[in-house]
């Protein structure tokens, strides 16, 4: 179907196809508008730029990388100039951010929420929010959404070479930042 | 290679799987005399693992799927009838393009001549053994199928990215939302509670419960989601994942559809189809017009082999 159905067969081949990939791409269109509203509206302009080019997506193909590289080139055009510019630590401010953090932690007087500071997810999502915002979106692209390098290449208008080194400098970037904020890999769990 | 030049070049894409082949071999050669470098390669493994699994993704409101929906319907019209209306606007209309929605596929003619009735009556007759139809090349191809292809583009984006939504207490809130499940990644499979609780939360949904055991032939139960299929009524993807790959069920009600031509092999009521480069196993659903197509990377005749297990696993226990 896909190419050579009616217009419904399309809207139907579609929509199995890429709404399952609806809530990826609000997570990841949250993660770069940071807030609701707009996120609603870049994840709508989406799908629907996405249907109207639907005919040259290729069968077979990761929908999902096709989906993300629509988003991220509107989100290029239309919003990014409002959206970045509160955000964006260096990677030294990311390693002062992750020290302040883990001596806040070791000085807490309430275990309660030391406990809850500590749990996996929550350690890995103050990581996430402090690390540059660079390898921040190379490192969900890749990890999260599980595409594959040349996918993230295409979806974030970058080298290959420089996904390349995103990624190899993130994830050594997160694995500092991990062991600091107490979880050291092998030993999670919580 | 040293260990300098491995961390710093090879690292990450190794534990990404992006290396080329010669690029891989040198460094598998290096990591199988350097103990160092493995424990920095399962670092790795840990971080790109803990990422995956610690970051839950956000559901989207329900009334923004209902606004997609609907901008979507209004596309259609326009490539269909012609007549425009803004997109932007199309969500205070829901309801009405769910009704158009739910009367074409109501609407839908049978597109293959074989009916349903006829077909499970054919089944049943030969459904207790297992049989080949014809040699390769004594079988016709399979036509283009619609409902085959909905199966294999949904096993295309979602094997490897898949994200459950079901909860293993089966509870649905009052928006209408799942609550999330959290997946035990580390399960060997089996009829665990959580396979027993996804097949409750499908039956609670309307959808037949198709939860496989393909423990025997190596497969994990992954997760499962229920989803709204174009017709508005729930569909469920189910995932099995093993060494092998993964194997991808969906089930969903497909009142006007009825098996291709070319089938490879039948055992009891499943049907196993080669289409596209991938294994289909199709099995209609004695109730309610629904079907369930099981759909793998693997060869047909191993993913007739594992079904064939499953249902032996599933009668004895």
């Amino acid at each position: 179907m896909g190419k050579s159905g009616t217009p419904r067969d399309r809207r139907l081949y579609f929509e199995q196809a890429a709404l399952p990939h609806l809530d990826a791409l609000y997570s990841a269109a949250l993660r770069l508008v940071r807030n609701p509203d707009d996120a609603k509206d870049l994840l709508q302009e989406t799908v629907l730029r996405a249907y109207r080019c639907f005919h040259q997506f290729t069968p077979g193909t990761n929908c999902r990388a096709w989906l993300l590289t629509i988003l991220y080139n509107i989100f290029r055009t239309a919003y990014r100039r409002g959206a970045r510019e509160h955000v964006g630590l260096t990677s030294e401010e990311f390693e002062h951010e992750i020290e302040a953090q883990s001596l806040a932690d070791r000085g807490s007087s309430d275990p309660e929420r030391l406990v809850m500071e500590r749990s996996a997810m929550r350690l890995i999502e103050r990581a996430l929010n402090a690390l540059p915002e660079e390898f921040r979106e190379t490192l969900l692209l890749v990890d999260l959404h599980e595409l594959n390098y040349q996918q993230a290449s295409d979806a974030l208008d970058i080298p290959l070479g420089t996904v390349k080194s995103r990624v190899s400098r993130g994830r050594a970037l997160m694995r500092s930042a991990l062991e600091k904020l107490a979880v050291v890999p092998g030993k999670t769990g919580t | 290679m040293n260990c300098r030049v491995y961390i710093r070049e090879f690292l990450s894409a190794h534990a990404d799987g992006e290396l080329s082949g010669r690029e891989r071999t040198a460094a598998d050669d290096h990591l199988r005399g350097c103990a160092r470098c493995q424990a920095s390669f399962a670092e790795e493994h840990r971080v790109k693992t803990l990422i995956r699994a610690e970051t839950p993704l956000t559901r989207v409101p329900a009334d923004v799927r209902l606004r997609i929906r609907a901008a979507l319907g209004e596309v259609a019209d326009v490539a269909l009838n012609g007549h425009r209306t803004d997109p932007r606007r199309a969500g205070s209309f829901p309801a009405r393009r769910a009704m158009r929605a739910i009367r074409w596929i109501e609407a839908r003619p049978l597109r293959v001549a074989l009916p349903f009735a006829a077909l499970a009556s054919m089944i049943l007759l030969i459904a207790l053994g297992v049989g080949r139809f014809g040699t390769r090349d004594s079988v016709p191809n399979v036509p283009a199928t619609p409902v085959f292809d909905l199966a294999t583009a949904s096993f295309d984006g979602l094997a490897r990215g898949f994200t459950p939504n079901v909860a293993a207490e089966s509870a649905r809130r009052g928006d209408g939302a799942y609550y999330a499940w959290v997946v035990d990644r580390d399960s060997n499979g089996g009829r665990s509670d959580e396979s027993a609780d996804l097949g409750r939360a499908y039956h609670e949904a309307g959808v037949p419960e198709e939860i496989y055991d393909f423990t025997s032939a190596g497969y994990g139960l992954y997760g499962g989601r229920i989803d709204e299929s174009v017709d508005g009524r729930p569909m469920t993807y189910t995932l099995y994942r093993g060494e092998k790959g993964e194997i991808l069920s969906i089930c969903m009600h497909a009142p006007g559809f009825a098996a291709p031509v070319g089938a490879r092999y039948w055992a009891g009521t499943h049907t196993f189809f080669e289409y596209k480069d991938r294994s289909l196993c199709l099995t209609f659903s004695p109730a309610g017009h629904f079907v369930s197509i099981l759909v793998a990377q693997e060869p047909v005749a191993d993913l007739l082999r594992d079904v064939t297990l499953a249902d032996a696993s599933s009668s004895a226990s």
